[in-house]
């Protein structure tokens, strides 16, 4: 698909091009600073300002390039993350409360396919939530992750992840079955 | 309810002096830095809970800040003071 | 009975708080302790913004709670990765069995 080269234009070269994404930050800001000031109409005099300037100058983000989503991925995406994450916690809850039993933990890479920008931080951070995962560093090819304990459900769980998060961000990925290396 | 809530703050508080014990045991700085992280997510669950005994929705700004807060630590702790570079660490740690 | 549910969340999650707490003092270092952190304290959270968004008489009070806990969540996994990017940085090897 030509979505990846596509969203590498987008803002780069052709500022109209940029439009829908402006917009859907100004929206987004909007509806944050509306929650933020409980609905206060006074507090719009500060407000548009505050947003305009944030969703124009993107405070810190311009490094991280344009990227889209897209609504179906996301809806895909947040039973799977729902679930991990209780499972994430409940798992961790019960081994630091079980009076017998102890982390057994290995450092392990997990080769990535997907392309590098936003994609891969959003995924990176995601691990952090997933059952026994913590990344730790991100490199070229792959990301280092400390497991808490190395189950067989391992790989899978991080293959659906990644899959999710591709479909989230509208990405194609090429197929093929990934591997552990250890470093 | 208000009593309820004002139990689990207290609660929450009590989780918060226990975690000063890893601060002082450390051993590491990233040991001392992660209570650290502990305590800014507790608190702002804390806030929230006396907001819901108390009802004052400034409380709720304030959980807000304190999210916020304790991010920009961990950020400043691992930009500057403790940077990726081995040659400016001087303080050794257990292995 | 909203208030049970409520009750029982916020409840839930004081636990998942304590484990939390109790992962970070009987965990063996400090990639296990970060494990114990990300997980159950964010999840914990979750569960307290929960019960108060049940009991909020007002939809945006609501999506201010579901505001709070989706920066704590961010900027929690993101955090746990920085330390644990910076203590392999500094020679800290994780333990092992």
């Amino acid at each position: 698909m030509d979505v990846t080269r596509a969203t590498e234009n987008v803002g780069m070269r052709r500022p109209l091009a940029a439009l829908p994404a402006l917009s859907a930050r100004l929206i987004g800001l909007a509806a944050i600073w509306w929650v933020l000031t409980d609905g206060s109409a006074d507090a719009w005099t500060w407000g548009i300002p505050a947003v305009i300037a944030a969703a124009a100058l993107r405070p810190g983000l311009r490094s991280a390039g344009a990227w889209r989503w897209s609504l179906p991925g996301l809806l895909r995406f947040l039973p799977v993350f729902v679930w991990y994450s209780t499972r994430g916690a409940l798992e961790v809850a019960i081994l630091a409360l079980h009076p017998r039993r102890r982390p057994d933990p290995i450092l392990i890479g997990y080769p990535l396919q997907l392309p590098p920008g936003p994609a891969r931080i959003f995924l990176a951070n995601l691990i952090n939530l997933v059952p026994g995962t913590l990344s730790t560093r991100i490199t070229a090819r792959s990301v280092e992750i400390h497991v808490l304990a190395a189950t067989p459900s391992l790989m899978r769980i991080l293959a659906t992840l990644e899959r999710r998060v591709a479909d989230l961000f509208a990405l194609d990925l090429e197929s093929g079955p990934a591997e552990v290396r250890r470093p | 309810m208000t009593a309820f809530y004002l139990g689990s703050a207290v609660f929450l508080l009590a989780n918060v002096a226990i975690a000063l014990l890893r601060v002082l045991r450390g051993p590491t700085a990233a040991d001392r830095m992660l209570s650290g992280e502990l305590m800014g997510t507790t608190a702002v669950a804390l806030l929230l809970l006396l907001y819901g005994a108390t009802g004052v929705e400034a409380l709720l700004d304030v959980a807000l800040v304190f999210a916020l807060l304790a991010a920009m630590a961990v950020i400043t702790f691992v930009r500057r003071t403790w940077p990726e570079d081995p040659a400016a660490d001087s303080e050794k740690e257990d292995p | 009975m909203t208030d049970a549910i409520a009750l029982f969340l916020i409840l839930l999650g004081l636990l998942f708080f304590f484990s939390g707490t109790v992962g970070l003092l009987r965990f063996p270092d400090a990639f296990t302790r970060l494990h114990a952190l990300s997980k159950a304290d964010t999840l914990a959270l979750g569960l307290v913004c929960a019960g108060l968004a049940l009991q909020a008489d007002d939809g945006l009070l609501r999506a201010k709670l579901l505001l709070i806990w989706l920066l704590v969540l961010i900027s929690g996994a993101t955090c746990s990765s920085l330390i644990a990017r910076a203590a392999l940085a500094h020679g800290i090897r994780p333990w092992q069995r």
